[in-house]
């Protein structure tokens, strides 16, 4: 804040953008990287919706497909919608996972990394 | 900035005067800021110093975080090496084994230790990118009132969290601008940076250079006036230097432009503003006159705004095209929706253009400046279910709405009902080919009944009167817009179309067509839009012509076509202006040469005919011996040509009221002085032809209904209305004024004081570039006599304008005359004069035919005499040449008497000597 000395600087430098980052580092791994990690999750569903055009097909159940208005065409439309629906619900919900898979990766990598790190100190043992 | 014209209240340090620096060291009372600024609900000010050993810190500290990332990542690097030397030597599957996981080992430490610095390192890369010190986003809540003026002492009692270092938020780029004004003012030696110094490095950087170069500063020049001003101006010198108070100003100015445009970061567009804000202008000092350094180089905050607006823009642009390619992935290539529902619509594709796919595919041009008729379209489908039809003129970018609406559903970013659909353009001469009306009908019906089924298609009609007057030619047959009106009526789906006003009212309006749409009227874009609209589009014409357009080219594009072109529409016409610059200039100058204002200004004139480049000075001259170059054609009249040449330099050299004719001037005096000549003069200097003349004899105009003849009644266009429009730079010149209806002289009124007159069909004639002259015998027998009385032409004039004028015209009439100019009688030498002039054209003429013409003086004395008379003037004079001269040379021409290389001699009585030529 404000203007400082040279010597002032250097200490800061030192002091708060080396040895205090190292710390903050950990505390915003689990803070505004958690956030940004949990977000970046979200955006990976919707996009999975997107591509899938899940409600679309939901939306649509009930309309005929190709603009085959009478009954058969209804009914077979329906069946066919539905069994779409149900492929395409599958193969939302592997994405929901691997979502889901990534965030837990955010939250646990660091933990197993120090264990491993720890272990191979010799320090802890399984 | 500065929308509510709010002066900025800056908090000026008083011990060190906004310096930062005082007696050498770090001002205590202000901590070294210098200058604050009361910015919403907190205070901003600039806190990274600029002293050498500062900048070298901040230099190294850099270079050390560099160094730290690449260690970290080679760290990384190695990590996932030992990795793989690890699975070469006990190979891959060791890696599922039991064994390897219960084994601690030095390299599997260095392994797993080097995944952590990874993490660290992809902390610090986004740490690094994330957006941490913002500008401060603009808020519309109530700010800190800056009627309470703090000072230092209290400012640093505030809360932390009310204190705002800009300096945090400043680009990388813009620092090294600041450190590069500051080590200049230290190569000069010069004890404080200044405003000027700041301005000096501008070319140097990439950001700045180019605004510049689009403003069509010459560097070479630039460096060299800047360095000269400085080396001139600044004496001031001495040891290490500090930042004035100017820069301290221009640092916080410049975030204030940045939070003024909802920018993340202050880059020097914002530093450039800030050097040319207007508010800052007088604060000018006789060191520090960065305005002077402006005004030479032509630069003003508006011009610098619209300039980075500019590179705003396409930078945009590209930042679009990015996330529309994104967004166009999920749109279908076929005609299908995503839901399905569609069908395949054979008959359609065949005679149409799908909008939406083509946009899909990036082939379409941004819509700029049109959201609100996008919107409108979309509340008109929303509401009813009635089609849209955009009315415009021809170029004002009915179709690039259309585009823009495509775009719109390629994103789906349009309302519910109009998503996943796509847009489809009726192609109507596909629709009306090799078919007669009734096929067309056939046609129309069958696309219609697959729209309806495909249930997916948004169907648009360009020039939706073309569909109008095809029948199949018995009485009772439908019209084919019956037709599409019935279809349309039944509101089975979206349509949208367009046309033209005059279009609208003949084949749309009042009919069954009309009654299914919802208009949306596409006015012509303003002059600011329409910069915006060619700023945008200057890209590709650039690309493929290989030459660069200035910020003057673009400027002059929009306001000289707005003022000279008139059967066009903006953005339409500029654009074809600037296309047609920029060819030109490729064609004389070669590639990557600049485009400049003067260039746009010649092509305008080529154009319309009227010089609008800058004055030549062959020109110039010209202008300013204009009384020389009338009195060639013209005798005497002193007072009346002085009037006219005064006004046309007024007009060419831009000085004159904007919306008024060149000139509105009432000539006065008998017949045959001249009146009429001195017209035709003008005309061919100032517009370089006598035809550039429209002559309407106002003794036609008595009646009180001839008004209609003049403006047009009905369809038929109007004789004054139509030549002007038609040519709308010439001398318009009404002959015998007083014999007009008095209601014709009321429609004048308009026409000389706003410089325009509607016609009949509603158009509006542009006057404003018109010389108006009004001749009137009124009073000449006044004038004559006073004349002969001895008075002069200033007493004649006011004594006619109080008192003999009052009776023929309304006083208001006069009032918006530019000048009333009195033509006094001829006297004798005036007539010899002009007899000199008449006869020299015959002498040019024999000239032609080889033969030598002279006439001895008093010679000319009695044709002169013979020739005038005081009641009309010289014009008898013509007739007697005529008789006298040219009738006698033709019989001797045919009697073959006179041959080439001959010498004719007229003498007195009208006496011809022949002086045969030597025998060849």
């Amino acid at each position: 804040m404000v203007k400082q000395s040279v010597l002032q600087k250097s200490i800061k430098f030192v002091a708060k953008d080396i040895l205090f980052d190292l710390v903050y580092w950990l505390y915003w791994w689990y803070t505004q990287g958690l956030k940004k990690a949990f977000i970046s999750m979200l955006d990976l569903i919707a996009t999975g919706n997107k591509e899938l055009g899940l409600m679309i097909w939901v939306k649509n159940l009930f309309k005929p497909m190709f603009g085959q208005y009478d009954w058969q065409g209804r009914l077979i439309s329906v069946f066919m919608r539905f069994f779409m629906i149900i492929i395409r619900f599958i193969i939302f919900l592997f994405w929901v996972f691997i979502a889901l898979v990534k965030f837990l990766l955010w939250i646990l990598i660091p933990i197993f990394i120090v264990g491993q790190v720890l272990f191979n100190l010799n320090l802890v043992s399984f | 900035m500065n929308k509510d014209n709010k002066k900025n209240n800056f908090i000026i340090c008083p011990e060190c005067n906004g310096t930062g620096i005082n007696a050498g060291k770090k001002c205590l009372k202000c901590k070294g800021v210098g200058v604050a600024l009361y910015l919403q609900d907190k205070v901003i000010y600039y806190g990274a110093s600029f002293n050498s050993a500062h900048i070298l810190f901040d230099k190294i500290v850099r270079r050390i975080e560099i160094a730290f990332n690449v260690v970290l990542g080679l760290i990384g690097l190695a990590g996932i090496l030992s990795l793989i030397y690890y699975g070469y030597q006990y190979g891959a599957l060791y890696f599922l084994s039991l064994e390897y996981w219960l084994t601690p080992s030095p390299l599997k430490l260095f392994f797993w230790f080097s995944l952590l610095v990874d993490l660290y390192l992809y902390y610090r890369l986004d740490q690094e990118s994330s957006q941490k010190n913002k500008v401060l986003p603009k808020q519309y809540k109530s700010s800190l009132s800056s009627n309470e003026i703090l000072d230092f002492d209290t400012i640093w009692q505030l809360k932390k969290s009310k204190l705002v270092d800009v300096s945090k938020s400043y680009t990388e780029e813009s620092k090294k601008a600041i450190q590069a004004a500051f080590e200049l003012t230290k190569h000069f030696g010069h004890d404080r940076a200044l405003r000027v110094h700041l301005f000096a490095i501008l070319t140097q950087f990439d950001a700045s250079a180019i605004i510049l170069a689009r403003l069509g500063v010459n560097f070479e020049e630039f460096k060299k006036k800047v360095s000269k001003y400085i080396t001139k101006n600044i004496i001031n010198r001495g040891g290490d230097p500090v930042l004035s108070l100017n820069i301290h100003k221009i640092l916080l100015i410049a975030y204030l432009e940045a939070h003024e445009n909802n920018d993340k970061k202050v880059d020097l567009m914002d530093i450039i503003l800030a050097l040319a804000d207007p508010e800052q202008m007088d604060l000018r000092s006789e060191t520090d006159d960065v305005e002077e350094l402006l005004i030479e180089f032509d630069l003003t905050y508006q011009k610098l705004k619209n300039v980075v607006q500019w590179l705003r823009i396409q930078k945009r642009l590209k930042e679009n095209m990015t996330q529309f390619k994104a967004k166009a992935r999920y749109k279908p290539k076929s005609g299908l929706d995503r839901a399905m529902t569609a069908i395949a619509t054979p008959i359609l594709d065949q005679f149409s253009e799908d909008l939406t796919l083509q946009a899909k595919y990036g082939h379409l041009f941004p819509c700029i400046g049109r959201e609100t008729e996008i919107e409108t379209i979309f509340r008109i489908f929303e509401g009813s279910r009635d089609g849209g039809l955009l009315i415009g003129s021809q170029g004002v970018g009915r179709t690039a709405i259309l585009h823009g609406v495509a775009q719109r559903m390629v994103e789906e970013d349009v309302p519910e009902s109009l998503q996943d659909k796509r847009l489809v353009v009726l192609d109507i001469a596909k629709l009306l080919a090799g078919v007669d009306a009734s096929g067309a009908e056939q046609r129309l019906l069958m696309l219609a009944s697959e729209i309806i089924r495909s249930g997916n298609i948004v169907l648009a009609v360009e020039n939706l009167h073309n569909l109008s007057g095809i029948t199949a030619g018995n009485q009772s047959s439908l019209d084919l817009s019956e037709v599409f009106a019935q279809i349309l009526g039944r509101h089975q789906f979206y349509c949208l179309a367009t046309t033209t006003p005059p279009e609208y009212s003949k084949a749309v309006e009042g009919r069954n067509l009309g009654s299914v749409f919802q208009r949306v009227d596409v006015k012509e874009l303003e002059v600011n839009d329409a910069i915006l609209v060619l700023e945008a589009k200057s890209g590709p014409i650039e690309y493929q012509n290989q030459v660069y357009f200035s910020y003057n080219a673009i400027e002059k594009a929009v306001t000289l076509s707005s003022q000279y072109i008139h059967d066009r529409m903006l953005p339409e016409k500029g654009l074809a202006i600037i296309e047609q610059a920029a060819i030109m200039v490729k064609k004389e100058k070669g590639e990557n040469k600049v485009v400049t204002g003067e260039d746009v200004a010649t092509i305008v004139s080529n154009i319309s005919n009227v010089p609008v480049n800058k004055l030549s000075e062959k020109e110039s001259e010209k202008l300013l011996h204009l009384e020389d170059k009338i009195h060639e054609r013209m005798v005497d009249q002193e007072e009346a040509v002085n009037i006219v040449a005064a006004s046309l330099r007024r007009a060419r050299a831009n000085l004159r009221e904007g919306k008024r004719p060149i000139a509105s001037l009432l000539f006065l005096g008998p017949t045959g002085v001249g009146k009429t000549e001195l017209a035709k003069t003008v005309a061919d200097i100032y517009f370089g032809n006598e035809k550039a003349m429209i002559r309407i004899d106002m003794s036609e105009y008595q009646e009180k209904n001839s008004i209609s003849r003049l403006i047009g009644q009905g369809e038929t266009p109007g004789q004054l209305t139509e030549t002007v429009r038609k040519n709308p730079f010439s001398l318009v010149l009404f002959d015998e004024v007083e014999k007009a209806h008095p209601d014709v002289l009321n429609l004048f009124l308009q026409m000389m004081d706003d410089g325009r007159l509607t016609d009949s069909l509603g158009r509006t004639i542009d006057f404003t570039n018109t010389i108006i002259i009004m001749t009137s015998n009124a009073g000449a027998q006044f004038i004559q006599d006073e004349i002969k009385k001895g008075s002069t032409i200033q007493t004649i004039k006011e004594s006619l304008i109080d008192n003999e004028l009052k009776e023929t015209y309304r006083p208001e009439f006069i009032n918006r005359l530019d000048g009333v100019v009195v033509f006094k009688p001829l006297s004798m030498t005036d007539v010899i004069k002009i007899a000199r002039i008449l006869i020299d054209k015959v002498i040019k003429n024999l000239e032609e035919k080889g033969i030598t013409f002279e006439v001895t003086d008093s010679a000319v004395s009695e044709l002169a005499e013979l020739g005038f008379d005081p009641k009309y003037g010289a014009r008898p004079l013509r007739r007697v040449i005529q008789n006298k001269i040219d009738d006698e040379l033709a019989k001797l021409l045919l009697e073959n008497k006179i041959k080439r290389r001959d010498k004719v001699v007229l003498d007195t009585g009208g006496e011809i000597k022949i002086v045969k030529a030597d025998e060849l």
